[in-house]
């Protein structure tokens, strides 16, 4: 195997719950750096003890926003970058150098598929896999843009990225939410630290409604994930909601709200099925009572 | 001045969409009103446009005005005019060649069958405007009758009485020839909708059926297509399958997929709400709209 | 002259004081070069005088005879010729800042006419533009009776606005001749944002700041607009588009 120089980048705050699976999965990369958000646990005496570069950072609400100046703080020409809780598989290595070796000469960037598991359940379907992320990548090439969650922008054009084709390929490993209430905390969280747009102009409450619609659409497959789709559906369908009346609320609660939303459509259930044999039991009950008049 | 030039105020999805499409160029801030015959104004929508009378505006009119219309018929006596002639396109159908190949005007579509109709017929790359539907169609909480299928008698009733005969664990609920507001009420809170109006244009109302969380089983339409999707958005079925395929859908273990269909239903009508339109207008205007309009 | 607001007027010299008070502060508020309060005194039985109403700017004309609402109004209009007009009820109170977001909204976009939203003393909405229904009921005050909190504070561009708070460019008033003075009490107004919106005139109704009407103080005759009512629907029954009850 060619070996591939790669430095990773994490950024953690208070990750010393999390941090230590994801160091004995990439031992192997040339360099690593841990940019940490005044950690008040064993984070960085972690990140140390393995022999990480640690650079202190300020505490931001979005990590998204400050990614791009620590980018050039990397030594070699290949990154990777991963989030504090995720990790990857033992034969990470093997497959990222496979994978630069056949397409880095056409490829500056890799978007890697996520398994995430919410609620202890690793997910199939639900917008949550294959989830491609682009994390590998040359130096330079790609830069993340403002706010929570936001698509990267590979800067050599979108040609320049190739996006693994599962299942037989590298992943990043992400647990991402015990259970429904933290997934709920998180995206309210993210909700709060957003940025939204601070022209009154362009507030529509309808164009949220229509997101939460589209988002349900795209994440319910109970056929993949069962009632935990049904839940994380509703849940992000919601987020596009309470995103929408904090931006209003921002802008002075003053643009009208009369947009209808009902998420998801559920129909009543069938009538009893004594209401049903009803008219039967009417019938039955007539004819006796004219036998009884005939008699 | 602008005036779109309507030729009645019935109930007919194209008066409707001409009177939403004025009013979200009015919103635009084009000094607009619609002309009907005897300025009369129809109440079977929500509207918040003027009308002005048909007859003394198309007597009045010159250079300096503009007129949209939509009705084929309406072309040569508006042409007589001199004005400027702009062609919202809600249907293709041979009648609108000339008008397509009249580079004088102005040529806007509604959806992607119709652009790429001007496309094939007279070289013209029409201006994308869209169609949205009233929000009073999105479904809002109203309880809904699963063993419910709405229809429209005025259209296909033959093909909506097979389906009757054939499907008889369902009710059937006829909406037609009322209010915009009743409709929107039935259709929320039926379980299915019923499409049977062959070689429909666009089909608003099945669109306005997913928005209100039916599931729809449909004829296909000519300009719909890119909303009415088997399998995925709706059932689309010729008129002698969709008795049919209206009971497939209908039986008991299809739970799930029902759901499906209508998840996604919801989700293509969304893309179709108002605010949606007012950004494709937007748009419209900086490809060549707001040069097309006149401007007091 | 930039504003000319014309307040026709009859008896009741101290709600008219109170009236052009607020006015004047309102005024003050705003960036207008020159403004112009003009009084039209509708053949009240004792005539005003210019010391019943402090400020030194107010003009006062004169009638003897008791002319209709829109008669009035646009004596007023002539005789003090201006860029805009205010048409002003004698028991409207002006919030200060009234006048200027008016005057903004004509500044941020394309329109003719602009109202205001007028509150009840119980702070319930009594305006905030007309809406149209159908039937006999035609046009109403949209949200009447709600708590003015309650409803959204963003600008809105209804068919049409009360008369009893109505700015209009003179371009407008002059092209829509002003008021019909066939109207004898009421529905003048409405007549005249119809045919303004005909000619593609477009009309918004400011909603930051709450004024407050009293409401009909001057004349409460419960049958008092129902000649100008039959009028109205003489001409423009079906001729409006219907935009709404209140459940929607």
């Amino acid at each position: 195997m060619h070996r591939i120089a790669v430095s990773l980048i994490v950024h953690t705050r208070d990750s010393a719950a999390t941090l230590p699976r994801l160091l004995a999965t990439t031992s192997w990369a040339a360099e690593r750096i841990i940019v940490d958000m005044q950690s008040s646990d064993a984070t960085v005496e972690i990140a140390r003890a393995a022999g990480c570069r640690v650079l202190d950072c300020a505490i931001v609400d979005a990590v998204d926003a400050i990614r791009n100046q620590y980018l050039p703080e990397a030594r070699h020409d290949w990154m990777l970058v991963l989030d504090s809780d995720e990790y990857l598989a033992a034969d990470a290595e093997e497959a990222l150098c496979q994978v630069v070796a056949a397409h880095g000469d056409k490829f500056d960037a890799f978007a890697l598929p996520r398994f995430n598991s919410v609620a202890g359940q690793i997910m199939q379907g639900s917008g949550f896999y294959p989830d491609h992320q682009i994390r590998l990548f040359r130096k330079g090439t790609v830069a993340w843009q403002q706010g929570n969650h936001r698509v990267q922008q590979v800067l050599t054009g979108a040609k320049r990225l190739r996006l693994l084709e599962t299942p037989d390929c590298m992943h990043i490993h992400h647990e991402n939410y015990l259970d429904i209430a933290s997934f709920v905390a998180r995206q309210a969280r993210y909700a709060l630290t957003d940025t939204y747009d601070p022209d009154p102009g362009n507030f529509d409450f309808s164009t949220y409604v229509a997101e939460a619609y589209a988002e349900f659409e795209r994440r319910h497959e109970p056929s993949k994930d069962g009632e935990l789709s049904t839940a994380v559906a509703t849940v992000l369908a919601w987020d596009r909601i309470m995103r929408g009346l904090i931006h209003w609320d921002r802008l002075g609660r003053q643009h009208p709200l009369n947009a209808a939303f009902s998420l998801p459509i559920v129909p009543l259930a069938s009538p009893s099925p004594r209401l049903r044999h009803l008219p039967r039991e009417i019938g039955r009950r007539l004819r006796r009572f004219l036998a009884r008049e005939r008699r | 001045m602008n005036y779109y030039v309507l030729p009645g105020i019935g109930i007919y999805g194209g008066i409707k969409v001409g009177f939403q499409f004025a009013q979200l160029l009015t919103e635009a801030g084009v000094p607009i009103a619609v002309a009907t015959p005897g300025s009369l104004a129809p109440s079977w929508f929500r509207c918040a446009q003027p009308v002005a009378d048909r007859q003394q505006i198309v007597a009045s009119v010159g250079k300096s005005d503009t007129l949209i219309f939509s009705l084929p018929h309406d072309y040569p006596e508006l042409k007589a005019t001199g004005s400027r002639l702009i062609f919202h396109c809600q249907g293709t159908d041979p009648l609108i060649n000339p008008i397509l190949h009249d580079r004088d005007v102005t040529v806007l579509t509604c959806w992607e069958q119709a652009k790429n109709y001007a496309m094939i017929v007279a070289r013209r790359d029409a201006i994308d405007v869209g169609i949205s539907i009233s929000d009073v169609f999105f479904h809002d909480g109203s309880p809904k009758d699963e063993q419910c299928a709405a229809f429209m008698p005025r259209r296909g009733a033959a093909i909506a009485q097979c389906a009757m005969k054939h499907v008889r664990s369902l009710r059937f609920l006829p909406i037609d020839g009322s209010s915009e507001d009743i409709c929107a009420n039935s259709l929320k809170r039926s379980g299915f909708f019923l499409g049977t109006a062959v070689a429909e244009g666009f089909g608003l109302p099945a669109l306005e059926a997913m928005a209100a969380g039916c599931v729809v089983v449909s004829v296909p339409v000519v300009g719909g297509m890119e909303y009415l999707r088997h399998g995925h958005t709706a059932c689309v079925a010729e008129p002698k399958e969709l008795p049919a395929a209206l009971a497939e859908i209908s039986q008991q273990g299809a739970g799930l997929r029902r759901a499906a269909l209508r998840d996604r239903g919801a989700a293509m009508a969304s893309r179709y709400r108002i605010a949606i339109q007012r950004g494709k207008l937007r748009a419209a205007m900086e490809a060549g709209l707001k040069d097309a309009l006149s401007w007091i | 002259m930039d504003l000319s607001v014309i307040i026709p007027s009859w008896g009741l010299t101290a709600l008219l004081r109170s009236c052009v008070l607020h006015l004047d502060q309102a005024l003050a508020r705003t960036q207008l070069g020159k403004a112009c309060i003009v009084v039209v005194d509708n053949g009240s039985a004792i005539p005003y005088r210019p010391e019943d109403l402090a400020p030194p700017h107010v003009r006062i004309v004169r009638l003897d005879l008791r002319h209709s609402f829109s008669a009035a109004c646009n004596r007023g209009a002539r005789d003090v010729p201006a860029a805009r007009y205010l048409f002003l009820n004698n028991d409207v109170f002006l919030h200060p800042n009234a006048l200027a977001d008016m005057l903004g909204i004509f500044a941020d976009h394309r329109i003719g006419i602009c109202g205001t939203r007028l509150v009840l003393p119980d702070d319930m909405i009594q305006h905030c533009g007309v809406r149209f229904d159908a039937g006999e009921r035609g046009p109403y005050h949209q949200d009447h009776g709600q708590r003015s909190a309650r409803v959204s504070r963003a600008t809105t561009f209804p068919q049409a606005v009360t008369g009893a708070a109505m700015m209009i460019d003179h371009a407008a008033f002059a092209t829509l001749n002003g008021f019909d003075e066939a109207f004898p009490f009421g529905y003048e107004d409405v007549d005249l944002c119809l045919r303004a919106r005909q000619l593609g005139i477009r009309i918004a109704c400011g909603q930051r700041w709450d004024s407050l009407h009293l409401e009909s103080t001057s004349n409460r005759k419960p049958d008092r607009h129902k000649a100008s009512r039959d009028l109205f629907f003489q001409r423009w029954r079906g001729r409006y588009s219907i935009d709404g009850d209140e459940s929607g």
